[in-house]
């Protein structure tokens, strides 16, 4: 029975986009007490993984690269998945010499091991580490399940290079994996640090206030990348607690941060569930 | 010439800096060192521009060393066998004073 994972990124295989999950990991280790050493060897591996999917798994195409991470006791388990050829069939023979991703893998996690996506095309690249220097989490609550709001085939078709969509749990983890990746979004918005600051803001605001009814469960998010824009969809959430989220982001003397920093916001509603849209702009 | 690189060497990287040594090779010096001690984070693309500067710099007989980098960098050049092909330096300086032929940057 496969475990829920802590993370998942649904990412397109660009380069830009491993940067992502290296910030992503950084976050996981600030949450957890990891060593700077193991963190480094973590990013280092995963980005080799990341890298083969961007450069083989698609030959030349775009393609979905998804992630994901899990956290055990004092262990770290992180997937990088593909749909395409994958690491095992297509890095050798392109790069025309031996990869040297692979090796790198190897040697800096303490297991791997390559694995046909059920139903294929595709391969799973599992890498387990032990992080003896870790904390445990509060536990992903059982029975909850993974609604990303893009699935990985909506995420093909968009011309927004940026796009990003997050699924993480619990709010510990959020907190420490949100507005870090905010910030890197900002940034290549091309925002000033200003305005990368208020996208920090809006990430701690949201993560804080997504409760109660969020609390233990997934905060999933959808970000898109345009320039000078960035447009955060955020849910899943429970029914009628979208508006109340943003009602609850006011902080004394800053009032609603969600509102204040934002340009624009929504709120989306079906019989199931609310979706909370904002807009951040940098008009220059 | 001594180029100083620094931030993160990764696949979205490498190529400027595919582009910058290419530029820095064009203008006809007669060494380059990478000096590697200022970045943050380096992954087998970025690895792979240098090793393709260090090929060429043998190619061509130009000198060619890259300076100790943090330890995640030291790392990757470890397992990637870099040091045994690659002259690796402590420091950019120590270099230019050992190889007075070098130009500074």
């Amino acid at each position: 029975m496969a475990r829920l994972p802590n993370v998942r990124l649904d990412l397109l295989n660009k380069p830009e986009n491993v940067l992502l999950v290296r910030e992503t990991l950084t976050g996981v280790a600030d949450a957890t007490g990891m060593h700077g050493a193991e963190l480094s060897d973590i990013r280092t591996a995963v980005t080799e993984a990341c890298n083969n999917v961007v450069l083989h798994a698609y030959a030349g195409s775009e393609g979905p690269l998804e992630v994901e991470v899990m956290l055990d006791d004092g262990a770290l388990e992180v997937l990088v998945r593909d749909h395409g050829v994958g690491i095992a069939r297509g890095a050798p023979a392109e790069l025309g010499e031996p990869g040297l991703g692979v090796p790198v893998i190897e040697a800096l996690s303490d297991g791997v091991a390559f694995d046909e996506v059920d139903g294929g095309p595709g391969t799973t690249v599992r890498m387990s580490f032990n992080a003896p220097g870790s904390r445990p989490l509060e536990p992903t609550p059982e029975g909850s399940t993974i609604h990303t709001l893009t699935s990985p085939a909506d995420l093909q078709g968009r011309s927004a290079s940026g796009t990003a969509a997050i699924s993480v749990a619990p709010k510990a983890l959020a907190r420490a994996v949100i507005p870090r990746l905010l910030c890197v979004l900002a940034a290549r918005a091309h925002f000033s640090t200003d305005r990368i600051s208020d996208s920090q803001l809006v990430g701690d605001a949201l993560v804080a206030h997504a409760g109660p009814a969020a609390e233990g469960e997934y905060l999933h998010m959808a970000i898109n990348v345009e320039p000078r824009d960035l447009e955060l969809r955020v849910g899943p959430l429970p029914v009628g607690s979208a508006e109340r989220l943003v009602l609850d982001s006011d902080v004394r003397g800053l009032g609603r941060v969600l509102e204040k920093l934002t340009d624009n916001h929504g709120v989306g509603a079906d019989e199931t569930s609310d979706t909370l849209t904002l807009q951040l702009l940098d008009r220059v | 010439m001594v180029l100083l690189l620094y931030g993160e060497l990764d696949l979205a990287g490498a190529p400027l800096l595919a582009t910058e040594i290419e530029r820095a090779e064009s203008s006809g010096l007669d060494a380059l060192v990478l000096d590697l001690s200022h970045l943050d984070f380096l992954d087998s693309a970025g690895l792979r521009v240098i090793l393709a500067a260090h090929e060429r710099a043998r190619e061509e007989g130009r000198g060619f060393a890259i300076t100790q980098g943090p330890p995640q960098v030291q790392k990757l050049l470890e397992i990637a066998g870099v040091d045994r092909h690659v002259q690796t330096i402590p420091n950019a300086e120590h270099v230019l004073g050992d190889e007075p032929g070098a130009p500074a940057a």
